[in-house]
């Protein structure tokens, strides 16, 4: 078979059969052939060895100087015509893994090959990304007209479906791939992590999974030192993922094994323990969740790894005791979040801190210093750079609602308008948390009619979508119909509520509340007790498996109060039990009322006034006026029972004073005059606080919508306060100190009035 | 240049020897031992790929037995069970196995719409007498029993990824129901590569759950698998290997076989101490017979080409 060229060959034994690295000197070889017939032949056969799978186009970008059409075509037709290009399935080319590890081994040789090589995969990880990026784009849109192609075309939506969700999938693997090839403990590691939280937080799991699993691929054979910080990685997002599944008992199996290990980095140490109290809160496990964040914050204590979102953990703390109704522990640690927050200089941080104090402040009816909090976290807001000042406004605007909403109605107008401003284009949990406070707000002050629109409109935007915020509108509406005394609505509504957490295959928890719900608007009516006891009893089985305290308390005062309401006295002291139950825990309302009652039953009055003051107590602080209405007008009642008429008089007396109070809330009307000025103003908060292709156009824009506003209702220092910082925004310092004290004028005799005039005061304000 | 996966390209006359290891697998077909999966290892480059095509090749024209090929580094992109088995359903179904559950749901699924989607599971389920247990456990979303008293939940990830779920199931369903009545084939190459997930799917699902543990007796199926350590991996899966018949490597071609394999590729016009190089450094395994049929074909092409 010799052609007379043989003496022109190369060594072949030496060069490959007796070489140390034969994978290397076989690629060697194949390019030097390669090269003789054709450069760009010889440079497609290296480049295409790097990525998994290529095609012309792909190639086309890694080869080093663009040549022409009918040269690369020419050249890529004998590329996939040898025996080492096979086609894949997806109908794309890839490299014979032997040839191809032989290429990479080649690459890997020396300095100039291994930079060489780095180029290519920052490239095709650059050309991914794109790829992915376009997808984002193309699967949003599929989703904006699925409804309308399932009409059209309903055969051809599986196909299209599949078709999108793998070009979302597959560029993102590809890009994170050659991500990790590069640098996997560094920008490959930061990129997944990256990509997973964003499709975490977009809640497409499915895709987490994908990417998890195949960067663990990527990673699983690598032999140097990351490889185990890597698995740690591994093992933490797998607890995500357990999380995302609902499965709480998994994630915590997960991190029990990653937390064993002794050398785990900090930072997933820690995050891991915070996963692990996440999962707890999930499954309303307060009191675990308790003690799994302590251990959190002890990690943080001496060096903390994460000292950026140190703040946060102790709000989060602040969170579960809130949960557990424990203010004064709430308020412990709001103020040790606030101070993270300060020490670095998180004004994010500190203003959130400092609208969550104004809330807890105020819910204990310190007014006073939950103005002063909320004026300062006000004007962190207004002065925080564009975007980070939205967020942080509509959450201030819905705090404000919730603290000031019940006391004082035009403040609840005004803030839901700026948080409804705030919030245009945000997701639906956002608006139906922005819709909620309002509605209860409304509902504290009586104006049920409104409450009731406002809810419509709700329901009318979610169509039948957003199962999960669906069922809240339920619970609002529930309380609305309960408030305005209309009992056997309100149980229906709850017991559609079950069935919608029933249907939706909900957690226990949601089942279990629901059923709670249920449970305590039935024990009101008399034909429902029945089955007040049903709803009570197998709520009570899910909170026992759930290990819930708290909801175990909450069914066995319904228990109690049927008892009661049939007459067994005997039956609803044993279910009382001696005291009430988880003392602080925001469940003595009710235990306090049916032990009220039942011992005004047997005649033993001290005993249910004592319960009864105890309970208005609890109301009073609160701001519950119309709960305490009702409870003072039974402990009237009760007082004269047992003769103590002069105190009876003196009840209701205060009653009385209560009552004009609810009346006057109740008298309050929106008119068009303020409701333009509202909408003014929260024009002019959402544009001083969105992104903006031109800043200045938007704060002008701001300050004229202002000035409206206080042309259309003169009176509320709001616009005015508002306005000055958009003239700050505009760096007309004069006009904003001139307009900030004119709103401490307004704001005289409020107890915004004292933290606006300091304000007013400070140096941002004057021309010094 | 090969083709997609799948044997259209493969070439018979371009394919030398493996007598030997042909032989097993035809006596793996004729079901007389207790073997049910032929498990071929060797190293990268020594012809088990063209092995696996030969096997597909010989399901499809000689013994006419429904047979499906999936190369499982290609899922390399897309680590997913259900990818693997659409494709392992298209190859059947195209050969004459009929999926129609699988299919029912699996476009459902892709509707999006739990109600839709529960109603095609209660055909199936009462076709299939419960044996999609998906369809009877509770605490799934895709309770029928619930769906009757509660209604459909609305289709979320996780009812997805139930719904996935499910679809695997009436796979497996469906295969082992055809495997009674018929042989099957299912050969994957490339086991131990970078699709992990999938190859456990496999290797757990399929082969330990389903074939080992004789969870479906009296069945057809034969499966084939290939990778460079399977043998190691098996051995450390599984202590019971009496479904197994391992191939640990593949035979040594002779001299003259591999003179016929250089010949079948149109490789005659080596010069022969270059052939006679290639030849001893595949017999002695220092070259593989992938990098030296491309050594070869790329010599040919650049030197040989006519000026």
């Amino acid at each position: 078979m010799s052609n007379g060229q043989g003496e022109q060959m190369p060594g072949l034994q030496d060069s490959i059969t007796d070489a140390a690295d034969p994978q290397a000197a076989l690629a060697a070889e194949l390019i030097k052939y390669a090269s003789e017939a054709n450069p760009l032949l010889a440079e497609l056969i290296q480049v295409a060895a790097v990525p998994r799978k290529f095609d012309d186009s792909l190639l086309r970008l890694l080869v080093g100087r663009p040549p022409s059409d009918k040269e690369f075509s020419s050249a890529f037709s004998t590329l996939i015509d040898t025996p080492f290009v096979l086609r894949r399935r997806d109908g794309r080319y890839r490299i014979h893994a032997e040839i191809r590890r032989a290429m990479l081994t080649q690459f890997a040789a020396t300095d100039v090959g291994r930079e060489t090589l780095a180029g290519l995969n920052r490239r095709l990880a650059d050309y991914y990304q794109d790829e992915h990026e376009q997808a984002r784009t193309v699967s949003y849109q599929f989703d904006v007209v699925d409804a309308l192609l399932r009409q059209v075309s309903a055969d051809r939506v599986p196909a299209m479906r599949s078709a999108v969700e793998n070009q979302l999938v597959m560029p993102l693997i590809e890009a994170q791939h050659h991500r990790t090839v590069i640098d996997p403990a560094g920008t490959g590691l930061d990129h997944f992590r990256r990509s997973f939280e964003l499709y975490e937080s977009e809640r497409q799991f499915e895709v987490c999974l994908l990417l998890l699993r195949s960067w663990w691929n990527d990673i699983e054979d690598l032999t140097d030192d990351t490889v185990n910080v890597l698995y740690d990685w591994y093992l933490h997002y797998q607890i995500h993922l357990a999380l995302a599944q609902k499965d709480g008992p998994r994630a915590r199996e997960i991190a029990d094994e990653l937390l064993a290990k002794p050398d785990v980095e900090p930072r997933i140490r820690l995050m891991t323990q915070g996963l692990v109290t996440r999962s707890l809160i999930t499954e309303c496990r307060f009191a675990e969740a308790l003690r799994e964040i302590e251990k959190e914050i002890a990690l943080r204590a001496d060096d903390d790894p994460d000292p950026t979102n140190r703040w946060f953990v102790f709000a989060l703390q602040a969170g579960i005791h809130r949960s557990l109704f424990d203010g004064d522990a709430e308020q412990a640690s709001l103020w040790l979040a606030l101070e993270a927050a300060r020490s670095t200089q998180n004004r994010v941080g500190e203003a959130a801190m400092l609208s969550e104090l104004s809330a807890v402040q105020a819910r204990q009816g310190n007014l006073v210093e939950a103005g002063a909090q909320a004026i300062q976290a006000l004007h962190i807001a207004r002065t925080l750079p564009v975007p980070a000042a939205a967020k942080v406004a509509q959450q201030i605007a819905v705090q404000m609602v919730r603290s000031f909403g019940a006391s004082e109605p035009r403040l609840a107008d005004l803030f839901h308008t700026e948080a409804t401003y705030l919030s245009r284009g945000g997701d639906i949990r956002a608006f139906v948390t922005v819709e909620g406070v309002y509605v209860t707000a409304l509902t504290d002050t009586a104006q049920f009619g409104r409450a009731h629109q406002v809810l419509d409109q709700v329901e009318a935007r979610f169509g039948d979508q957003n199962a999960a915020e669906r069922s809240t509108v339920l619970m609002y509406r529930a309380n609305l119909l309960n408030a305005e005394g209309r009992a056997r609505e309100a149980v229906d509504l709850n017991r559609r509520n079950v069935d919608e957490a029933e249907r939706q295959r909900g957690t226990k928890w949601s089942v279990a509340a629901a059923l709670t719900n249920a449970a305590t608007a039935q024990m009101r009516i008399g034909d429902l007790l029945d089955d007040a006891c049903t709803c009570a009893d197998r709520a009570r089985g899910l909170w026992l498996e759930m290990g819930n305290a708290r909801g175990v308390a909450r069914v066995d005062v319904v228990r109690a109060e049927v008892s009661r309401r049939r007459g067994n006295y005997a039956g609803a002291r044993a279910a009382l039990g001696d005291g009430p139950p988880l003392q602080s825990k925001g469940l003595e309302e009710n235990w306090y009322w049916t032990a009220a009652n039942t011992a005004a039953a047997v005649e033993s009055l001290d005993e249910a006034v004592g319960h009864m003051y105890a309970l208005l107590e609890i109301l009073n602080r609160g701001g519950q006026f119309r709960e305490a209405a009702q409870a003072k007008a039974r402990l009237v009642q009760i007082l004269m029972y047992a003769g103590r008429q002069e105190e009876a008089a003196e009840v209701a007396a205060r009653l009385s004073q209560l009552m004009d109070r609810l009346t006057a809330l109740g008298k309050y009307r929106v008119n068009d005059a303020s409701q333009l000025a509202d909408e003014h103003d929260g024009r002019a908060v959402r544009q001083l606080s969105v992104v903006s292709d031109r800043p200045r156009e938007a704060a002008r824009s701001a300050v004229e919508h202002l000035q409206d506003a206080q042309s259309a209702d003169p009176g509320p220092f709001w616009y005015a306060f508002n306005q000055a910082y958009a003239y700050l925004r505009l760096g007309d310092r004069g006009s904003a100190g001139r307009i900030i004290r004119l709103a401490a004028e307004k704001a005289a005799g409020t107890v915004f009035a004292e933290p606006i005039a300091s304000l007013a005061s400070t140096t941002e304000f004057s021309l010094q | 240049m090969n083709g997609p996966a799948g044997v259209s390209d493969f070439d018979p006359d371009r394919f030398i020897d493996r007598e030997v290891e042909a032989k097993r697998f035809e006596v793996l077909l004729g079901l007389a031992t207790p073997h049910r999966i032929l498990a071929v290892s060797d190293d990268s480059g020594w012809g088990k790929s063209a092995f696996l095509k030969k096997l597909k090749f010989l399901c499809d024209f000689d013994h006419r037995i429904p047979a499906a090929l999936i190369p499982l580094e290609e899922f390399d992109d897309c680590p997913d069970e259900l990818e693997l088995v659409s494709d392992v359903v298209d190859q059947l179904t195209e050969a004459g196995v009929p999926f129609p559950s699988f299919h029912k749901l699996n476009r459902q699924r892709s509707f999006h719409d739990s109600g839709i989607f529960v109603d095609s599971l209660r055909g199936i389920v009462n076709a299939s007498n419960a044996s999609i247990s998906g369809g009877q456990v509770a605490g799934t979303i895709f309770n029928i029993e619930r769906y009757d008293s509660v209604g459909a939940p609305d289709w979320t990830d996780e009812a997805n990824r139930q719904a996935k779920q499910l679809c695997l199931e009436a796979f497996l369903t469906e295969l082992f129901t055809a495997a009674q009545q018929r042989k099957i084939v299912i050969i994957f190459d490339n086991v131990g590569s970078v699709a992990r997930q999938p190859q456990r799917w496999v290797l757990k699902t399929l082969v330990t759950d389903r074939i080992v543990a004789e969870r479906v007796a009296g069945h057809k199926l034969i499966i084939v698998m290939a990778g460079e350590k399977l043998e190691r991996q098996l051995r450390s899966l599984f202590s019971d290997l009496a479904c197994f018949d391992l191939i640990p490597v593949l035979g040594v071609l002779r001299p003259e076989h591999i003179d016929q394999l250089f010949e079948a590729h149109n490789l005659e016009g080596l010069p022969s101490d270059y052939l006679a190089l290639l030849r001893h450094g595949i017999l002695a395994r220092e070259v593989s017979l992938a990098g030296a049929l491309t050594l070869a074909d790329v010599y040919c092409k650049v030197r040989l080409k006519p000026k």
